[in-house]
């Protein structure tokens, strides 16, 4: 799995390639706390190239979101594949998570206060 | 490889940690409160305690305080973890009988450092037995069978994920079944059945596929066995989480046996001491 990180002006978007699964979902859960560690609580996590996903790296996003959330944030998550989005629908994640189609439709979200 | 407790109340700080410490090969112990900390600590006996000093209720000072003055717990060494570097927090730390202090974020490198002159002397106070060897795997001669050691199980785990790969392709199973499949596995051998198998204890998880006609409708039935000869463990006793819940109220973790119960369509356990443990998981095909 890899990470990419990229600023925007009020949103910090996370670009996640690869399989989230108990061997990475560490790696993810420690970016994750850190950017909210860091004051960067509006988070979207771009899933276009993850295509895999068990409960290790769903636990790294709830966690994440529960913080961001607690500290005004939020994450959010783009581009999800069938597979993770099958996952996520089984694990009640739809209900709790927001999910847009694409990286700009996230972003931008934050910006009309979605 | 020592028996650790983590007092921290910090849910997520709570969840990495333990698993950092879990992945070094240690057992790791929560308590999410100073209150339960002190209650846990004569029971649980761990080699050596992590104590979070913001905690509700009693914070750490005091619950450290009270684990120094209980006979039955005060020789168990205690590092204290704080979010600030202050002098007098470390002074205070040592005042209320810790045995070492570390700041946090926790910088994993170096909380080991400090904690591995700890539980050495704690060990050579206990005069321990030397750990069993771990169980190495042994690959299974039986056709679509593997085996694969817990909880060192992730050096493991991708090539137990080719074997299903090629079973898949042998059925000619779908890539949807083979995603399917490949969740029920992470989870089991990853997440459920790690938990029957604390380090000092490590065991050996088998497990069988098979694809057979089913007599009846459905025409194919998918059939995977995990057994081993561990304590008895029933993974399907665990409660299923509310997945209704709203977020701030959601459990982080008892994620994982919620998706192998969504992702096959009959599950069985079986223990018998001859036997063992034994999970059987069925995928109707279509």
């Amino acid at each position: 799995m890899e990470l990419a990180t990229t600023l925007h002006e009020h949103v910090t978007v996370i670009a996640i390639a690869g399989s989230v699964d108990s061997l990475t979902a560490e790696q993810l859960t420690q970016s994750l706390v850190e950017h909210v560690g860091q004051g960067r609580v509006r988070l979207v996590c771009d899933f276009s190239a993850v295509d895999y996903t068990s409960s290790a790296g769903l636990r790294s996003l709830l966690g994440a979101l529960k913080e961001s959330r607690r500290l005004g944030g939020d994450l959010r998550m783009a581009a999800v594949q069938p597979a993770v989005q099958r996952v996520l629908s089984l694990s009640g994640f739809a209900s709790i998570i927001k999910i847009f189609d694409d990286v700009p439709g996230a972003v931008g979200s934050y910006a009309v206060g979605a | 490889m020592a028996k650790l407790l983590l007092v921290e109340d910090n849910e997520m700080n709570r969840e990495m940690l333990s698993r950092r410490l879990v992945r070094r090969g240690h057992e790791v112990v929560i308590a999410v409160d100073g209150l339960q900390g002190v209650a846990m600590a004569a029971p649980q006996q761990p080699d050596l305690i992590l104590m979070d000093m913001s905690l509700p209720g009693i914070d750490g000072w005091e619950a450290t305080r009270r684990i120094k003055a209980d006979a039955a717990t005060r020789h168990i060494p205690v590092v204290a973890l704080t979010a600030h570097a202050m002098s007098d927090d470390r002074a205070k730390a040592l005042a209320a009988g810790c045995d070492d202090f570390d700041t946090k974020p926790v910088d994993l490198a170096r909380l080991l450092s400090k904690m591995e002159p700890l539980l050495a002397a704690r060990s050579a106070s206990l005069q321990s037995l030397p750990l069993n060897e771990p169980v190495m795997p042994s690959a299974d001669a039986v056709m679509n069978a593997a085996a694969l050691t817990l909880p060192a199980v992730h050096a493991s785990l991708p090539a137990f994920k080719t074997e299903l790969e090629h079973f898949c392709m042998q059925c000619g199973l779908s890539a949807a079944v083979q995603q399917d499949l490949q969740v029920v596995l992470d989870e089991l051998c990853a997440n459920v059945f790690k938990h029957a198998y604390p380090p000092q204890q490590p065991g050996e998880l088998h497990m069988a596929l098979r694809c057979a006609p089913g007599a009846a409708p459905p025409r194919r039935r998918l059939t995977l066995t995990l057994s081993d000869h561990g304590r008895p463990f029933d993974p399907l006793a665990q409660a299923a989480p509310d997945v209704s819940l709203p977020w701030q109220e959601r459990p982080i973790g008892g994620l994982g046996i919620h998706l192998v119960q969504q992702l096959t369509d009959e599950q069985h356990y079986s223990h018998t001491p001859a036997e063992g443990n034994r999970l059987t998981l069925v995928k109707h095909l279509a």
